[in-house]
């Protein structure tokens, strides 16, 4: 349960960044967020996990982000071209907030395909 | 390299100690129906085993290994030999496993790839798009080092139909995929066997 103080709460630049990555995966057309089988692909933050996204911080605060996706099948684009486009975008959205010489590697990985066939 | 190894010899030790100790422990078990010097005690299965005859063999060794020597020497050796096939199996056990990934492209930017299993299904999808297809199955291994990979396809068809042109068929629908992630594509036609489900 959360209220508006909750919402005020300092979060730390890797959340931060996380959340960046979690909210360009939810404005994407086509991808989705997936935690995994064993729901290891989320970044724990104070007032909601971050799903899909892993964010870890090196020793000099510098920020890898893994996304990880599931992309409807057929996709828009191919995938190495929206592969970019996440990343490009996640960099622009990191930049803006004042993020970007924190943002390390961006890795996006295509973890499984939603198609229209059952089970795909 | 050295983890494949480590893994395999993890599970063929294990293997060899779990059936040993499973026919140690029946035939302890067997063996103690009986009491005193019967045939089914456990005095009898030492003289089965012969181990009166084993010590008189081995006796002589061990005394050896308690002063300095030859026998001393190789024991030593053989004792690191063990610790060092413990740490290797050790290695085997808990070393995580991590599945490789279809990397399509990698700078220092990060890495876009996608999950062996994403690209099958993927590649299943457009398999089973020509008509004259029943039903597809893919593999998808990625390379060891580097991007792209090898997508095995089997496309299941009638009798009837011509394998050349359903295989032809496939390739076509699947090769833009595999060009976009560098996958090498064999495909080959078969007929699904006599009572096998087709989708």
């Amino acid at each position: 349960m959360t209220n508006d103080s909750d919402s005020e709460l300092p979060v730390s630049g890797r959340v931060a960044l996380a959340r960046l990555a979690g909210q360009l995966i939810a404005d994407t057309d086509g991808v989705a967020a997936t935690t995994g089988p064993a729901g290891r692909w989320q970044t724990i933050a104070p007032q909601q996990n971050v799903r899909g996204v892993l964010a870890a911080e090196d020793g000099h605060g510098c920020v890898d982000v893994e996304l990880h996706l599931v992309v409807r099948w057929p996709p828009q684009m191919p995938l190495q071209e929206l592969g970019q486009q996440l990343r490009g975008g996640l960099r622009r959205s990191a930049t803006k907030a004042g993020m970007g010489a924190r943002l390390g590697a961006v890795s996006v990985a295509f973890d499984d395909v939603n198609g229209e066939r059952p089970g795909l | 390299m050295a983890r494949l190894v480590s893994r395999g010899l993890a599970r063929l030790v294990a293997l060899l100690l779990t059936t040993s100790l499973a026919v140690a422990g029946l035939a302890v078990a067997v063996f103690s129906i009986q009491g005193g010097t019967s045939t089914l005690s456990l005095p009898g299965l030492a003289r089965h085993l012969g181990l009166d005859e084993l010590e008189g063999t081995v006796g002589s060794f061990l005394s050896e290994l308690e002063g300095d020597g030859p026998a001393a020497t190789v024991a030593a050796l053989a004792g690191a030999g063990a610790v060092l096939i413990g740490l290797l199996l050790l290695f085997g056990v808990l070393a995580r496993r991590r599945e490789r990934l279809v990397v399509i492209r990698s700078d220092d930017d990060g890495t876009i790839a996608a999950r062996p299993r994403a690209v099958g299904q993927a590649a299943r999808t457009l398999g089973e798009q020509p008509r004259n297809v029943l039903h597809a199955k893919a593999r998808t291994t990625p390379r060891r080092r580097g991007a792209g990979g090898r997508l095995r396809l089997t496309a299941y068809h009638a009798r009837s139909t011509d394998q050349a042109a359903v295989t032809a068929a496939t390739r076509v629908r699947v090769q833009e995929l595999a060009e976009s992630l560098s996958l090498r594509v064999h495909v080959r036609g078969r007929v699904p066997r006599r009572g096998a489900r087709v989708s």
